[in-house]
């Protein structure tokens, strides 16, 4: 199984079982990295988004299978929910199958930014709101780091 | 125990597991005040609602986490050795686990923010932390006090002086 241990923010990966944190529901699915692995490693899970093509009501990021060839149709980050998914449930392939393209970046953290302070899921936390905010500027080189 | 006893076995937990057995105490001072300053930046809020930071010599240092380190020590959680010290020089006060680690009261949302900057934290050297707790606000506000090498030492660090971060401010303000 090829597995790196560092999945960064933007990354898009694959889980054969992604499961749901409020329902416990499992499915196959896309999704997007929301926090480097290194921040969520000693609770062996991810904290993503999931990506589907089906649009959310609000919060949903569109990326088009054009520029994202991991992806078989147009499809969604849907950032009105966020899950700490585990890593055993990650597809046996290689990782990440994607990256965010420049061009998303900044509208994704403008859109999960907003998420974060609205939708009441895990980004709730203002401790999880920290360092998602932080990582995402990190990312982005909005910030060049801690002081 | 207290939170602030909770977040320094974290802390040594961590690094433990990021292959450092022992921390000095000049680490536990910087580290943590660091932690203060990112929650007061990042999350609006603070942290470490139990202890202060105050002027020392090389930086802020706090009497709470003195005192939190001595409980830990009496009820066996921890224990201190002197010990050489490359990275600076001189001798360190090496504070390490001594049991395993007890249920700590901090929330999945304190843990992944921990992890953030511990992350980023643990690995730097006591040189490299002092520069950081230099370049803060707190830090900055009080050395424009001192005067011809002059030294506060004792005065309480001003921690109103970090300002939030403005995306954190930002998505509180603006309408979607």
């Amino acid at each position: 199984m090829l597995i790196p241990m560092n999945f960064e923010v933007g990354h898009i990966l694959f889980f054969d079982r992604y499961q749901f944190t409020d329902t416990g529901e499992t499915k196959p699915h896309f999704a997007l990295v929301l926090l480097p692995e290194r921040a969520t490693e000693y609770q062996n899970s991810i904290l993503c988004a999931v990506i589907t093509s089906k649009e959310p009501k609000k919060w949903g990021l569109p990326l088009s299978k054009t520029a994202y060839s991991c992806l078989t149709r147009d499809s969604f980050v849907c950032f009105d929910r966020k899950d700490l998914v585990s890593k055993e449930g990650l597809g046996s392939d290689e990782q990440p199958k994607g990256k965010l393209t420049d061009g998303d970046f900044k509208p994704a953290f403008k859109l999960l930014k907003k998420s974060l302070f609205v939708v009441d899921d895990l980004g709730k936390s203002p401790y999880f709101r920290a360092a998602i905010i932080y990582q995402w500027k990190v990312a982005l080189g909005m910030t060049t780091g801690l002081y | 125990m207290t939170r602030l006893e909770q977040l320094l076995l974290f802390i040594l937990d961590r690094a433990k597991k990021g292959g450092k057995d022992d921390l000095s105490k000049f680490q536990l001072f910087k580290i943590s005040y660091l932690l203060q300053v990112y929650s007061l930046k990042y999350a609006g809020t603070r942290f470490i609602t139990d202890a202060d930071f105050i002027r020392d010599k090389n930086g802020p240092i706090s009497i709470e986490i003195y005192k939190a380190l001595d409980n830990l020590a009496a009820g066996g959680y921890i224990k201190k050795e002197i010990k050489t010290n490359a990275d600076y020089g001189h001798n360190k006060h090496a504070i390490s686990l001594a049991k395993k680690l007890p249920k700590l009261n901090f929330d999945q949302g304190e843990i992944v923010f921990l992890d953030t900057f511990l992350s980023e934290l643990i690995p730097l050297s006591q040189a490299k932390l002092k520069e950081r707790t230099y370049a803060t606000e707190p830090m900055q506000e009080i050395q424009k006090d001192e005067k011809g090498g002059e030294i506060l030492k004792g005065k309480k660090l001003n921690l109103q002086s970090v300002p939030v971060d403005p995306d954190i401010v930002d998505a509180y303000s603006d309408e979607f």
